[in-house]
């Protein structure tokens, strides 16, 4: 028995907002520089390829910073670290919130309150500053940080998933299915993922924006990890360097980076506000991202 | 059927809160029901744990003389439906007609070629044409999303069939269309049907038996041989046969 | 007086919802639309207040308020004559009522903005509708949630009465309704006629409440009207009618078959 609406068809709206459109752009932009880092610079992004602040030039299209590394290829290389931490961050947290809210949202019970209680405590921890103390004490290897982010980025997107479990499981179409004797599982893949679809979206997209600017933000502070290329790294010795604003040169090694973070989130940002349109409920098929209670009041 | 004794309680600002009080009820095979009574006094919460949706806190239900207790089995289930009032809540938007009408069939592990022909008969059968097998439940009117309901709940032969209220959000004529429908079917398969609804009318015309329920009870029963009516339930008589007196003039 | 003369209403430039249709509604008066699920009457309505969405379209005719265009009034003074002099009761009156206010400050509230008054005058004006209503004074502070579907749709009546309205345009109050509450409703509308002379137009499925309450029925099928059916004169020749008489169901003597 085929699902007949769904992809296709949603796909080809999706394709037509303006929203959608404009972020995707971004975004493949972002992969596209990952992608062909390697291809694109003539350099490694930590050999030192030329003399120190060099202007913008045809060997080095965004000049040098302070020590020699050549700062386009630093770009392209730190493009990468960004991408990986968000995505990894991002379907990580998709699964996790989907397990744990799926598991609560539909068993109910004690395993719920369970889980419900552990996210409860990880929401009252203010997450940047103990990253920043994980990171200081625990060492701040990229492992480590993936991992850090990704601890603290499951409880929001379980909560969010867990209720919107909640409201589906207690909907008359549900209740029909358990009438004809449909099971758990039937119900759960057949019924409640397809609604939770736009939601884990929403979720990645919330999830990998948070990691690329915590990765940034510990990258500029200083702990991140040193030994890996990434914006934050970049940043972060361009703010080290002392005379940095008394030039032009932070147009050429401080704004790019902060420019490609800028981008990769707003990129992630405008895809699932534009997803969110998409699926409404006027087009009577795909459910709303944000809750709406009224269907099932 | 028989249910005996069934109550079902729920705490209310630190209070018990009796949905439904000590009810009996019977039903017999291919018998028309209906269970009359305003809004919020207790008929939905009834064909609920009639069905199985919902336990009973106190009570025993039976089935064929023998006692069947929540969660009905996989073997039970399929033999106690029921049609919602609200067609749209109760349908996946993601299905075609054909498939919602087939899918409690492949549930329940039909063959692919005999589930099929078993929907498009039904789909006949509750006045559906081929034009609507490859329509989405959203793209139909609301007295044709209700006969996909009825198809949907009649397709596995159930033994008892509840409509709640499915009458309550159509217009009169549609109302009775649908209603035609049903009993012709519960004719043709011997479904007895449970008939849940605040409009006496409605019942009168179809049922052969119909008990009054108030704020939780059985206040009243109207059949051929017994009238035990409380006086609620008879004003509800009375008001009715004055109305239609003022509309023949 | 409501004057609607010829009018026609269009989705999308698709089959019109509303086909010439013509009535007039003076204050007392009381109007029913009857016909099916889709035959045009909430576009009606809709029309009447100026909510109509984006992509209906008034085609041809007229819809004049004191023998004003209504399409002619800006939106802000339209705006005041919408709960002044106009006032809808829509299908789910919930959707009317702040869930957060108690009904007896929530009705002196509009004495308050309409008539000018202090608190006190308010607050007691509110009750004396409330009773008027058919509600029992203990009821007057309770919230919206705690009231019963029937009981709110008397809130919203009494709301609208505050607001000094002279047409009440009712969209399917009887949903919900089991037949003995449909019968006080019914008798409440007329009460309220009779005292405080509002003209009502009714729009509702429900044959046999609409004849309790109006002097003149309006049968729509399709956004044409099919029939017009007056007290008094002999009625119900249309198809459509005849169908509408026969789905009401009869119990006879009382006796089940």
């Amino acid at each position: 028995m085929k699902i007949t609406s769904g992809p296709s068809s949603v796909l080809n709206f999706l394709l037509k907002d303006a929203r959608v459109l404009a972020g995707a752009l971004l975004i493949f932009l972002i992969l596209a520089m990952c992608v062909l880092a390697p291809i694109l610079s003539d350099f490694e992004p930590l050999e030192i390829s030329g003399s120190s602040l060099l202007e913008p030039n045809r060997k080095h299209p965004l000049g040098t910073d302070d020590v020699g590394h050549d700062l386009f290829s630093q770009l392209l290389f730190g493009a990468r670290t960004s991408a990986l931490v968000g995505i990894s961050v991002g379907v990580t947290g998709v699964i996790i919130a989907l397990l744990m809210g799926g598991f609560a949202g539909y068993r109910g019970g004690a395993g719920e309150q369970i889980v419900m209680r552990t996210v409860d405590v990880f929401l009252c921890v203010p997450r940047f500053p103990i990253l920043v103390v994980m990171a200081a004490f625990l060492g701040s290897s990229l492992i480590n940080v993936v991992l850090f982010l990704i601890l603290f980025s499951w409880p929001v997107g379980t909560r969010l998933v867990r209720s919107k479990v909640l409201s589906l499981k207690n909907s008359p179409l549900i209740e029909a299915e358990i009438l004809f004797g449909a099971r758990g599982f039937y119900i759960f893949s057949r019924h409640i993922l397809p609604e939770l679809i736009p939601l884990l979206i929403v979720i990645f997209v919330l999830d990998a924006s948070h990691a690329v600017l915590a990765e940034a933000g510990l990258s500029f502070l200083g702990l991140g990890d040193l030994l890996v290329v990434s914006w934050g790294t970049i940043l972060h010795y361009a703010f080290i360097y002392p005379g940095i604003f008394l030039g032009q040169a932070w147009l050429w090694w401080a704004l790019p980076p902060g420019a490609g973070i800028s981008i990769f989130v707003l990129g992630l940002m405008l895809i699932s506000s534009g997803l969110e349109h998409g699926f409404n409920p006027k087009m009577g098929k795909e459910s709303k991202i944000v809750e709406d209670f009224s269907n099932y009041v | 059927m028989e249910a005996r004794d069934i109550s079902r309680v729920f705490m209310k600002s630190g209070k018990n809160f009796y949905a439904i009080e000590n009810v009996n009820l019977f039903i017999r095979s291919g018998e028309f029901l209906g269970l009359v009574g305003p809004s919020g006094s207790g008929k939905t919460t009834i064909g609920r744990i009639l069905v199985g949706l919902l336990p009973a806190t106190r009570g025993k239900i039976l089935l064929e003389g023998n006692e069947i207790c929540f969660p009905f089995s996989k073997k039970v289930r399929p033999m106690l439906q029921l049609v919602f009032q609200e067609p749209a809540s109760s349908l996946s938007p993601r299905l075609n007609i054909l498939d919602l009408v087939r899918e409690p069939l492949i549930l329940n592990r039909f063959p692919a070629d005999k589930s099929k022909d078993m929907a498009l008969k039904l789909i006949y059968e509750v006045g559906l044409g081929e034009e609507h097998l490859n329509r989405y439940y959203w793209e139909l009117s609301g007295g044709e999303s209700q006969r996909v309901a009825l198809a949907r709940a009649m397709v596995l032969r159930p033994k008892i069939v509840v409509l709640d209220e499915v009458s309550s959000g159509l217009d009169p004529i549609t109302a009775i269309e649908i209603s035609n429908s049903v009993k012709k079917l519960s004719g043709r398969y011997g479904t007895s049907i449970i008939f849940i609804t605040h409009d006496l009318g409605l019942a009168w015309s179809y049922c052969e038996r119909i008990l009054f329920i108030s704020h939780g009870k059985i206040s009243g029963e109207i059949s051929e041989k017994e009238k035990r009516l409380s006086p609620q339930a008879r004003k509800m008589v009375e008001v009715t046969i004055k109305r239609q007196s003022i509309l023949s003039s | 007086m409501f004057e609607v003369k010829n009018l026609e209403v269009r989705y999308r430039d698709q089959i019109p919802a509303l086909q010439n249709l013509s009535f007039s509604l003076r204050k007392g008066e009381a109007i029913g639309v009857v016909g099916r699920s889709g035959a045009g009457k909430t576009t009606l309505l809709k029309a009447l207040v100026r909510t109509l969405p984006r992509d209906a379209k008034v085609n041809k005719g007229e819809i004049l308020y004191r023998d004003k265009s209504i399409f002619k009034f800006s939106e802000r003074e339209f705006n005041r004559l919408r709960g002044k002099a106009i006032g809808m009761l829509p299908q789910n009156a919930q959707a009317s009522l702040n869930p957060f206010l108690k009904i007896r400050k929530f009705i002196a509230e509009g004495s308050r903005r309409h008539q000018g008054m202090g608190w006190k005058q308010a607050k007691a004006e509110a009750l004396k509708l409330i009773e008027l209503v058919g509600l029992e004074s203990a009821w007057s502070s309770a919230y919206p949630a705690q009231l019963s579907g029937g009981m709110r749709t008397r809130t919203v009546l009494a709301a609208l009465l505050v607001c000094g309205a002279d047409y009440i345009l009712l969209d399917e109050p009887t949903s919900g309704l089991d037949i003995i509450a449909q019968v006080s409703l019914a008798e409440l509308l007329n009460k309220i006629r009779k005292i405080e002379g509002v003209g009502m137009l009714i729009v509702s499925h429900e044959l046999p409440f609409v004849w309790q309450v109006c002097d003149k029925i309006i049968m729509l099928e399709r956004g044409k009207v099919v029939e017009e059916i007056e007290r008094g004169h002999p009625g119900f020749q249309s198809k459509l009618a005849r169908e509408f008489l026969e789905s009401v169901p009869r119990i006879n003597d009382g006796n089940l078959k």
